[in-house]
């Protein structure tokens, strides 16, 4: 079902029909002429490929947004809670809100790193929460929070100065709110939790499927790319090194590999992007490492039943925004419940992301069937099980006509010394019709998404 | 104006951008060059030409003379030079000027999508045009000044290095010395300037390809094997 027209989406609508259609072709010209790539591993090959783009944004009006803001904002300051919590007293813990067993099992918990503050207490300082909005109600339904590297920031603000180039009349005649000062708001992020040096973007290489964000991020905001090998620890202090043999300090790294890739003397040995040592310079307080290090642990799929109830127990706010409705095979009701009806639900393997390990009911085989209720009565922490959300299709221009694609929305967020919610986001749609799985790395495309006031 | 810290894996990425875009210019131009020689005085010009860079190329007439200047398989084909301009202009993009890096990409998607058609003389020169583009953003930029001095020293060690080589014209290389030895030394204060004293042509290559391991501080890189080395004892 295609999201009704609202009074913004027909402004863009009257304005499209005025515009030369032809110049749509423009766009993959300018994504293909400047590499603005999400790479792709196809069968051990690495594979440059442009992000598909479809020219129709989501329109989203300023009051729904505004409503959409404060939720997640809200979230956001829960979930660093937690974070903080967890890595501290675990009173959420030791209050039976949250099972400690689903702490203990969380892949991204790191107890080792118990106790450990990091500067300013902030934890999340970009997250990407994956939002659809669902037929039934109306409403927007949170789907996932990303806490740890949340990718795909860069390809709306890249794209929306192609678009203010190619198509000025809707930024003449429609009030769309700016996007362009993500790039301050992470440099002040940065800076504010900034221990004393340079701010660095610390990247895995240029054979990441992000490489691209990464390059446009440290563009935007004056930080340093740097490799692993680029930066040394000494005496528990983080160096770049500097081509001229100079060492400068570093103040704030915002890393874009995972905890696992990030210490080889810490986590994983095998890993050779990371740094090593730096686990001993962020214990000691001496950098700031956005995002935190365990952050897993709050975005795992499990945790994510729990965030309505950090909401209140945290912040005794009531959540603005709900979940999907969400089943934990853990709880001996809810498997009973799973188990039972199996075929009317989405079962998610909570180890994974990116759209795998995500199976719907209703369109397995029988012996897939039975495989998946084995592996969840053996190891019910291993799944979450939710209802199928009808989310909206949005237009998009394929075929060489307008057909309805499922998407969803990522929405950015900064916690500097403020909370700020990007006027904007990710709207990612599936290139097959039916398909609910926008994910990019499963071959999705990107639309911009424009909150517009009349 | 952006002028981040540059880290010795930046440095790298940005001189040879520089050396790979120049690289590419001036073998077009010889491309072009040999294909009149080809035609008016010796079919085999372009096999002696090329020899001069140790490289052995075939061909049976002068499209397929530069055909096989532009996807032959050798070093010097202009599709492998410009696949590593871009990859070093890749990593480093986020340092250099968007509409030359934007160009680069262009001739690079070009010359993949051209392959195994055939090569005319006229998009000879459109790349050569091209490319003059770009190597005029490196002398014009000023926002990053210090980024784009590693690209323009790459630029100038790869004009010399191809002079040198190809036409053994040392007196120019020694009137032009002193502007990369500027270079070097404003990226690197503590840079020794280089003087060429020998007539001896692969003596007189090190040299001049050996500026960039002066301006690289030797102790940067020191430091990294000796912190490998702890780091393996440890």
């Amino acid at each position: 079902m295609t999201e009704p027209i609202t009074p913004e989406l027909q402004k863009f609508y009257d304005i499209f029909d005025g515009v030369d259609q032809s110049k749509v072709s423009e766009f993959k010209d300018f994504l293909e002429t400047n590499a603005v790539n999400f790479n792709l591993f196809k069968e051990g090959n690495f594979i440059e490929r442009s992000f598909p783009f479809d020219m129709i944004p989501r329109i989203i009006p300023k009051k729904e947004f505004d409503h959409l803001e404060a939720g997640i904002i809200q979230r956001v300051r829960a979930l660093n809670a937690f974070l903080n919590d967890i890595y501290t007293d675990q009173k959420i813990v030791a209050d039976g809100i949250v099972p400690k067993e689903y702490i203990d099992s969380a892949t991204g918990y790191l107890p080792s790193f118990q106790g450990v503050i990091p500067p300013k207490g902030i934890r999340t300082h970009i997250s990407g929460i994956d939002l659809v909005k669902d037929t039934v109600s109306g409403e927007w339904v949170i789907l996932e929070d990303n806490l740890r590297v949340p990718s795909g920031v860069s390809y709306p603000l890249t794209i929306r100065r192609a678009f203010r180039h190619t198509y000025p009349e809707f930024f003449e005649q429609m009030k769309i709110s700016k996007i362009r000062q993500y790039g301050t708001e992470l440099k002040d992020a940065m800076d504010h939790v900034n221990t004393g040096g340079l701010n660095v973007i610390l990247t895995p290489g240029r054979y990441n499927s992000a490489f691209y964000e990464h390059s446009y991020l440290a563009k935007v905001t004056g930080a340093t790319l740097v490799n692993g090998d680029d930066l040394i620890i000494e005496d528990k202090v983080v160096y770049l090194r500097s081509y001229n043999g100079e060492r400068l300090r570093v103040g704030a790294i915002y890393r874009r590999l995972d905890d696992d890739f990030l210490d080889p003397q810490e986590f994983d040995a095998e890993s050779l992007i990371g740094v090593p040592h730096l686990m001993s310079a962020y214990r000691a307080g001496n950098v700031a490492v956005m995002n935190g290090i365990g952050n897993g642990v709050a975005d795992d799929k499990g945790i994510y039943y729990f965030v309505p109830e950090m909401i209140r127990y945290y912040l005794k706010e009531e959540p603005i925004l709900s979940n999907a409705p969400t089943y934990l095979p853990y709880y001996e009701k809810d498997r009973e419940y799973v188990l039972a009806n199996i075929d009317k639900l989405v079962i998610k393997d909570v180890a994974e992301a990116g759209g795998y390990g995500v199976l719907f009911g209703n369109r397995l085989t029988p012996q897939q069937r039975e495989e998946i209720i084995a592996k969840i009565i053996e190891n019910p922490r291993r799944f979450i099980a939710q209802e199928v959300i009808e989310f909206y299709d949005l237009p998009c221009m394929l075929n060489g006509g307008i057909e309805p694609r499922k998407a969803d929305l990522r929405a950015y967020v900064i916690y500097g010394e403020e909370i700020t919610v990007s006027m904007g986001g990710l709207t990612r749609y599936a290139m097959e019709e039916g398909n609910y799985l926008v994910n990019s790395s499963q071959g999705g495309g990107f639309k911009d998404t424009w909150v517009v006031e009349l | 104006m952006i002028d981040t810290a540059i880290t010795i894996n930046m440095a790298q990425r940005l001189y040879w951008k520089g050396r790979y875009v120049q690289r590419a210019q001036t073998m077009l131009k010889e491309l072009l060059l040999g294909y009149d020689n080809v035609i008016d005085r010796d079919i085999d010009y372009g096999r002696y030409h090329y020899a001069k860079l140790d490289i052995e190329i075939d061909y049976g007439n002068a499209y397929d003379f530069i055909y096989q200047g532009v996807y032959g398989n050798h070093s010097s084909s202009i599709a492998s030079i410009i696949m590593m301009a871009r990859e070093n202009a890749i990593e480093a993009r986020n340092l250099l000027e968007e509409r030359g890096f934007a160009r680069l990409n262009l001739i690079h998607n070009c010359i993949v999508s051209a392959r195994g058609k055939e090569v005319t003389p006229a998009m000879v020169e459109d790349f050569i045009d091209d490319l003059s583009f770009i190597l005029g953003i490196f002398s014009s930029e000023l926002g990053r000044t210090k980024a784009y001095n590693f690209v323009r020293l790459g630029q100038y060690v790869e004009r010399f290095d191809l002079i040198l080589r190809l036409y053994g014209g040392f007196d120019y290389v020694n009137a032009e010395l002193d502007a990369m030895n500027t270079l070097a030394k404003r990226l690197n204060p503590d840079y020794q300037f280089n003087k060429i004293f020998t007539s001896d042509l692969t003596k007189a290559l090190a040299l001049v390809n050996g500026i960039i391991n002066k301006v690289i501080e030797e102790k940067a890189c020191i430091f990294d094997t000796v912190e490998k080395e702890s780091q393996t004892q440890g």
